[in-house]
């Protein structure tokens, strides 16, 4: 959140996020910033912003006292500076000592949870506790803007000032390639843990980071492929183009449509049309209704072969399964496998009101104790009669589908028959029409 | 027939209508799939203190992965492969076999009871976790209640959840207007259990799944053509590998038409013929073949999940839009594995479940997209992972190159196995290893040291300045890695 006055831009770390999750909040640590590769330890001239006090991105929080400058430090995104710890005029605070605790904009500082730090101000190297206490950025469950603070506040400044380095975790075992350049250059391992900024994960200097800082190689080097790895860790997820919107009206898209009703050629002999009305309860939602409906219609398909084949009840699948003697018997009893008939993915037009249909159509609601009525939601009405005014305004729907029999087995048209009793059975419409 | 009716049709209800389980079925997390990403995803949530279910509709834990894809494949590949060594390449050492022979049905026994041995077995971690394995297919009805259609034909019912991790997978993708019957055209899973080895196998699509069922029914005598659009095979591999793969496999007796279009596939009897078209040329062809399996990839399965209703998103390839912490518009619906972004591979979708209870219980969670590693399980394997050469092009990374071929290493060599090489790319100025790819005996066990350097930040010369033990495969993985900063010994 907090940032020198030279930081590019953290256009890296902005990923797709849809919410902030509901982890408690808890303050962030804000800790002596490294304004050189070379400091180790800073002042603080003074505090630009009282505590308890909000701030934007862009205003100057403090000012730090290096032994080369006083430089300011500008806050990156708004936030609170909810507690100060080392005061104005402070000196020799080392870098990475927390200093400060800072809120999100908008965060109840009443219940603000501390982050525990005190542990990590004792430790001679600060920096330890940032590895252990904060989890690294890119697993950071809060916002994007605030994945880049706790990488924003564990940075250490060199030259190119780039959000790829932090300051090295002192409790690293060095890669041989690390150690054999120390030891060619005369460094020890000590001062390589506070000075060498560390471009690896988790605060590990590798080779590339010792050769930046004996000037072998440019910095530059070090960013560009860093941040190029660093864009690989996440999954690209700026660019989606979504699917298509599907319209309320139509069934389960997954499935290929059928032709749509009004100007078609007429339909072959073997397809059966379903129209149906169903007055609808004002709270019943068009979602709720079609997946009811859906389900109904393939329960209905379920009973339909069930009430044939008592083996479907538990075998919904026993496709393929058939002895000798079953394949024999099949060409007199077509076998439970074979398929009758088939249902179209359904359409549904909602009417926002219509006038209710007269009062012999209007579906009694004194049971609720069908699927449908359940999965709709009906509750029974203490009053039949007083829907059976023909005035009265309800919502309803249109339903349409078709059913496509299979004429190759010879008892289909039972199937299909049966298949529409069950179905007027379980759904309570107004309007019911079925033609050929 | 032709009714129209205007009646009332309140007829006293039917003894089959459903009724509702009220009384149960309230969990802290339901996970919708029981594949490598949701059977992961529900161990772990457990483990995390949920009261955790999981759905599957399959009869079978495990997914596509233990069920129809990773395992039977190979277990496949590998007894293939031992035979054909048996066959082709056991005399020269010393070892003589006569009359060796395959029993197919016993091969495919073989198979389905290292992929039986398996699935029970996620059963059992699934009582050991206390994870309710509820054997169904799952549907939103909104987003905290998943109606539940079991398998067994029982009545449906409604379960609900705090939290809900969708992991449906996948499915093989169609090509359009190449009809399957998973007997003579087949998708990966009926050629995983054809009745028997065909003469003729075309296959259409060179990618992992095209060329590791061609090694398999190659070594088993089936004559292997390999049809694929592209002018290269193995998707996603680098350039230069894929281009020796094929070298390699063109010498076991594989037949590439590279660049060739598929303009039909029909059955025709006991056969099918193909339609291929030269894609530069125009030139077409007729083929026939007595199976053809169709591996142009897969797609995401969200079929009967209802996710529409309930107002999530899918993208233009089908799969369910979520953001960098798996969450959907519901932010406790949470999609991970093949049917959301990102490899369809198994690892990668157990990684994520992990990641998803972890985010679910602590608020974090992990997993680095760039460190996956892919692995093709032929012979010789080919395995990959980090950038490759033309993604590092692209980006304008500056990289330097460190191979060792295994006709070097002294392992491969005594055991007369020694096509392939490993390939390190690393930055030109730091060393840091950026992608390695190897082809070679071993290739898939050898790159989980790659995987390793990449999550350290390692340079090739830490990697060379390590010991590897002699004689063994692995040393030329070392000696790749020296080669991108300095010279090899033994070569
Ligand atoms: C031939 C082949 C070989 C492969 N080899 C490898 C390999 O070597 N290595 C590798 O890493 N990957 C391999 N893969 C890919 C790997 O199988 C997938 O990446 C992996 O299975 C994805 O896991 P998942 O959990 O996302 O989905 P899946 O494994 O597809 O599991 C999803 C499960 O959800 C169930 N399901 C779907 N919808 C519902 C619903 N509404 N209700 C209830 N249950 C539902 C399905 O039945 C399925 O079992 C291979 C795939 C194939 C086809």
């Amino acid at each position: 959140m907090l940032r020198t006055v030279t930081r590019p831009s953290l256009a890296l770390f902005k990923r797709r996020f849809f919410h902030n999750s509901a982890v408690t909040a808890a303050a962030s640590v804000f800790k002596m910033p490294a304004m050189s590769p070379t400091m180790e330890e800073g002042g603080i001239v003074g505090w630009k912003v009282k505590a308890g006090q909000e701030f934007a991105a862009g205003d100057v929080i403090l000012e730090v006292e290096t032994d080369k400058a006083n430089i300011d430090v500008e806050a990156q995104d708004d936030g609170i500076l909810w507690e100060i710890i080392e005061q104005d005029g402070a000196h020799g605070i080392p870098v990475g000592k927390p200093i400060a605790l800072l809120a999100e904009p908008g965060d109840d500082l009443a219940s603000l949870e501390k982050p525990s730090f005190e542990d990590s101000a004792a430790k001679p190297t600060p920096a330890t506790s940032e590895a252990e206490a904060a989890p690294p950025a890119e697993s950071s469950s809060k916002s994007a803007t605030e994945s880049p603070k706790q990488e924003e506040t564990n940075t250490t400044k060199s030259k190119g000032s780039s959000e790829v380095f932090s300051s090295a975790n002192p409790n690293q075992k060095l890669l041989p390639s690390v150690e054999l350049l120390l030891h060619e250059n005369g460094i020890n391992a000590e001062d390589a843990l506070s000075k060498i900024p560390a471009s690896g994960p988790k605060g590990r200097i590798l080779k590339g980071d010792v050769l930046a800082y004996l000037g072998k190689i440019a910095n530059e080097s070090i960013e560009q492929v860093t941040a190029f790895i660093k864009e690989r860790e996440h999954l690209d997820l700026n660019n989606i183009v979504l699917a298509e919107p599907k319209k309320k009206t139509e069934g389960e898209p997954s499935k290929p449509k059928k032709a749509n009703k009004s100007e078609k050629p007429p339909a072959p002999k073997n397809i059966v049309k379903f129209e149906l009305t169903v007055a609808l309860d004002s709270e019943v939602s068009p979602n709720t209704f079609q997946h009811a409906f859906n389900r109904t219609l393939s329960a209905t398909v379920h009973d339909t072969y069930a009430a044939k084949f008592p083996q479907y009840q538990n075998s919904p699948s026993a496709v393929g399964t058939l002895t000798a003697n079953e394949i024999f018997d099949e060409l007199l009893a077509p076998s439970v496998s074979k398929s009758r008939f088939n249902v179209s993915v359904p359409k549904f037009t909602f009417h926002e009101s219509k006038t209710a249909p007269s009062s012999t159509s209007s579906p009694s609601r004194t049971r609720s104790d069908s699927l449908f009525d359940e999965l709709v939601g009906f509750t029974p009405s203490p009053s039949p009669l007083s829907q059976m005014v023909a005035t009265t305004v309800v919502p309803s729907v249109d339903v349409t589908f078709e059913l496509t029999l299979n004429l190759g087995v010879n008892d289909a048209r039972t199937f299909a028959s049966h298949f529409e009793l069950l179905l007027l059975n379980k759904v309570p419409a107004s309007r019911v029409k079925v033609s050929t | 027939m032709l009714r129209n009716t205007l009646k009332s049709v309140r007829k006293p209800f039917t003894t089959q209508s459903v009724r509702f389980n009220s009384t149960t079925g309230k969990y802290d997390i339901v996970v919708i799939g029981g594949g490598p990403g949701g059977y992961v995803a529900a161990i772990k949530a457990a483990q995390l203190g949920y009261d955790t279910a999981c759905i599957e509709k399959r009869g079978k834990l495990g997914g596509t992965c233990l069920n129809v894809g990773c395992i039977p494949s190979k277990a496949l590949l590998n007894n293939s492969h031992l035979y054909h060594q048996i066959t082709h390449d056991s005399k020269h050492r010393g070892i003589e076999v006569e009359g060796a022979s395959i029993n197919f049905p016993q091969l495919m026994l073989s198979k389905d009871k290292a992929v039986n041995g398996l699935t029970s077995g996620i059963e059992m971690l699934f009582k050991k976790n206390k994870v309710t394995y509820i054997k169904g297919s799952g549907s939103f009805v909104d987003d905290h209640k998943v109606n539940v259609k079991p398998i067994d034909g029982a009545e449906d019912y409604e379960i609900s959840a705090d939290n809900i991790i969708v992991a449906t997978g996948s499915e093989p993708t169609p090509f359009p207007g190449i009809e399957i019957d998973e007997e003579r055209i087949v998708t990966s899973t009926g050629i995983l259990s054809l009745k028997e080895i065909p003469k003729r196998l075309s296959i259409i699509g060179g990618g992992i799944i095209g060329l590791e069922m061609a090694s398999v029914y190659s070594r088993l005598g089936s004559e292997v053509t390999i049809i694929e659009f592209k002018d290269a095979i193995g998707a996603g591999m680098d350039g230069e590998v894929a281009k020796n793969a094929q070298k390699i496999l063109a010498k076991q007796g594989l037949k590439f038409l590279l660049g060739t279009k598929v303009n039909s596939g029909v059955r025709d009897g006991e056969v099918v013929k193909i339609e291929v078209e030269d894609a530069k040329s125009g030139e077409k062809k007729e083929l026939e073949s007595d199976v053809l399996l169709v591996a142009i990839g897969r797609r995401p399965y969200t079929e009967g999940l209802n996710f529409e209703a309930i107002g999530l998103e899918s993208d233009k390839a089908g799969r369910l839009v979520i953001d960098s912490e798996f969450r959907t518009k519901h932010p406790h619906i949470r999609v991970i594995g093949d049917v959301t972004f990102g490899p369809m591979l198994a690892h990668k979708a157990e990684e994520e479940g992990i990641a998803a209870a972890e985010y679910i219980k602590h608020g974090h969670g992990h997993v680095n997209y760039g460190n996956i590693p892919s692995v093709m399980y032929t012979h010789p394997e080919v395995a990959w992972v980090g950038a490759n050469e033309e993604e590092l092009k692209a980006q304008g990374i500056k990289y330097k190159v460190g191979k060792f071929p295994f006709i070097a290493n002294s392992r491969a060599k005594t055991n007369f196995d020694t096509d392939g090489f490993v390939k390190f790319i690393a930055d030109a100025e730091t060393q840091r290893v950026l992608g390695v790819h190897i082809i070679g005996p071993n290739a898939g066990e050898m790159i989980a040291e790659g995987g390793l350097a990449l999550e350290y930040g390692a340079s090739t010369e830490d990697i060379a300045r390590t010991c590897h033990a002699h004689p063994t495969l692995a040393e030329a993985f070392k000696e790749a890695a020296l080669s991108t900063f300095d010279k090899p010994i033994n070569f």
